[in-house]
């Protein structure tokens, strides 16, 4: 990119992607410690950028690569091959100590809440840990900020000195999503951050998600197999099939014209009241 | 209060399973072939003889009124009579089971950080050639019999290196026991200021220490490697690593805590086990032990001890199974919660 281009006509700085992911690759060694392994693409060089204020929309089938591509996107898996830049700063192959350091930046919420909060940790020592080792927070700091993350995912504050095992599937998904608020993100990674939880609860999640994301001003990678959730939240949407990124459009073209047969496939998988099934999944009910 | 409930709940469970064990043991050793009259006076004894013999042990009367006979011993702190050694099995046993408790427990306090050492080291660089070298240890150590570890480790290392003292016993063949205190020599000589002869107990206790510990640390390397590896995958250690606490403690704080529960029930097993591990430990040192003392009194049809050290052993496993179900009370906060 020379300098030319990183000022804008009117002589501002234009606005940077948050999240320039280019050519990203992951391969996993499968079988025995012993034995041979074989080769398995999970994710096979995908690029895009995210823009500052996106909702940026995941999805495709189980098995797609869509959790991986996840997870490689904060360095959560190391990635085999490509450029993940986070703020013009490339985390692909980063070492450990820098990376921590980034970290706060960039959070994720799972899919799984029960598995996603540590057993044996009250709610407080959750949102303490990180809290006191990224922004060297303690004593009345430390719990008054405690407080103001509960309350901002609408929990009691009474609540944190209870068990993950005491509480409800959503009730824990708003306790991941104050973990990953802790530290004052940019960018969240939403992994099928509603497909564990009871319809009800899912649009309340899905309700607080809109919202925080307006008033914390966050940019939003949702990763789901559920268009509807995806439709509601996402302002872009991407398309994984097989590992490989096969459609990037508009939230409204996707809806309107798919440009692949796939992403054709996955909009009219979708059941709406009052409109037929497509021909294929019609024959299957009958 | 909870747990002191739950403690006292549990207790009473432990005395219908004791009445039962009684039973077995009983039953079973009465099973054994062999005619304890017999074996006592020889072969070449006329009949009249036998049938005395046999009345002075009692072994004239119906099953079931030796049964009871047993069972109001027992009661009364009287666990027989061995003829072999001609002493109460009470004072036998006194004699033996601090040699059995001093290699057990030094085995155990060895045994549990170094296979949660290697089994967290191997899952935290899963892959690698130190996991490979520890796998290969583990699968190793669970495939070669206890008495050939011990056997082979007499040949290198005491006949071929000189390295370690001769299998027998606790003590140098010069050395005189410490005055008696605990019963375990560790603790005596030091208590007593011999530090040449608490050197030499140790160096004697160093060869089955190491093979009881090689042989039981290998299941357990395995099965904290699996956990391990399981709480390593799992999102709350994805978040932990997220949120840019280093590896090291989100591994020692996170993930070790959670896998504590399943050490301690490995741990109580691991006691159980060390005891069979015992009987051929102490058979090839010559260890003066209570599994030496069972194997050598079956083998003379010396019952009384016999059913001795096996009520002693079922009582010891009963003891761990209590301590180790209330010791979940304190680890773990979800039972803690649960009782609350």
């Amino acid at each position: 990119m020379t300098s030319s281009e990183d000022i804008g006509p009117d002589g501002t700085q234009p606005i940077r992607p948050v999240l320039e992911v280019r050519g990203v690759t992951k391969v996993f060694r499968a079988g025995g410690s012993f034995g041979k392994a074989h080769l398995v693409t999970a994710v096979k060089d995908v690029s895009f950028d995210i823009m500052p204020g996106e909702a940026f929309g995941l999805i495709g089938e189980s098995g797609s690569g869509k959790s991986t591509l996840g997870r490689l996107l904060l360095r959560l898996e190391q990635p085999t091959d490509g450029q993940i830049m986070f703020e013009g700063t490339d985390i692909a192959q980063l070492p450990q100590v820098q990376l921590r350091k980034l970290r706060a930046g960039m959070q994720m919420v799972f899919q799984d809440p029960f598995n996603a909060l540590n057993p044996s940790m009250t709610v407080r020592r959750a949102l303490a840990e990180p809290l006191r080792i990224q922004r060297k927070l303690s004593g009345k700091a430390l719990q008054t900020e405690i407080d103001r993350l509960i309350s901002l995912v609408g929990l009691s504050p009474s609540t944190q000195d209870r068990l993950p095992k005491e509480f409800s599937g959503g009730q824990r998904q708003r306790i991941c999503l104050a973990r990953a608020l802790a530290l004052e993100p940019r960018l969240i990674v939403l992994d099928e951050p509603t497909s564990a939880l009871d319809v009800s609860v899912q649009a309340q999640i899905i309700n607080l998600l809109v919202d925080l994301k307006q008033e914390l001003n966050l940019t939003y990678i949702f990763i789901s197999h559920d268009l509807s959730v995806i439709g509601q939240v996402c302002d872009r949407i991407a398309v994984m099939k097989r590992g490989e990124l096969v459609e990037v459009t508009s939230r409204d073209q996707f809806i309107a014209e798919p440009a692949t047969d796939y992403a054709r496939s996955l909009r009219d998988a979708v059941p709406e009241i009052g409109r037929p099934l497509p021909s294929s999944l019609a024959e299957e009910a009958a | 209060m909870a747990v002191l409930t739950y403690a006292l709940r549990r207790l009473a469970w432990t005395i219908p399973t004791l009445v039962g064990a009684l039973v077995v043991i009983f039953f079973l050793t009465q099973a054994v072939p062999g005619n304890a009259a017999l074996a006592r006076v020889g072969l070449s004894v006329d009949p009249e003889t036998i049938a005395a013999v046999k009345a002075s042990m009692g072994l004239d009367q119906p099953v079931i009124v030796q049964f009871w006979m047993y069972v109001q011993n027992i009661l009364q702190g009287d666990l027989g009579h061995s003829w072999k050694t001609g002493n109460a099995v009470t004072f036998d046993l006194a004699q033996r089971i601090p040699a059995t408790i001093e290699l057990a427990l030094i085995t155990l306090v060895i045994t549990i950080p170094f296979a949660v050492t290697l089994g967290v080291i191997a899952a935290t660089w899963a892959g690698s050639w130190i996991d490979k070298a520890i796998q290969t240890y583990a699968l190793l150590g669970m495939g070669i019999p206890l008495f050939w570890l011990a056997m082979m480790s007499i040949f290198v290392f005491y006949f071929l290196l000189g390295w370690a003292p001769p299998p027998s016993g606790r003590i140098g063949i010069l050395d005189i026991a410490p005055p008696y205190v605990t019963g375990l020599y560790t603790i005596d000589s030091l208590l007593a200021g011999n530090l040449q002869l608490f050197g030499s107990v140790v160096w004697r206790l160093m060869l089955p220490v190491i093979c009881l510990t090689l042989v039981s640390a290998a299941p357990l390397v395995v099965m904290i490697y699996n956990v391990m590896g399981v709480q390593l995958r799992s999102d709350h250690i994805r978040a932990a690593t997220a949120a840019g606490i280093p590896r090291g403690q989100v591994v020692g704080r996170f993930a070790l805590k959670n896998i504590m529960i399943p050490v301690l029930t490995m741990t109580a097993h691991l006691t159980r086990l060390l005891l069979g591990g015992a009987i051929l430990v102490e058979t090839v040192f010559a260890w003066p032990g209570i599994a030496r003392y069972a194997v050598e009194s079956m083998q003379v049809a010396d019952l009384a001890p016999l059913q001795a050290v096996v009520l002693i052993i079922t009582a010891f496993t009963l003891a761990v199974n209590l301590i180790v179900d209330i010791a979940y009370f304190w680890i773990d906060p979800r039972v803690k919660v649960a009782a609350a």
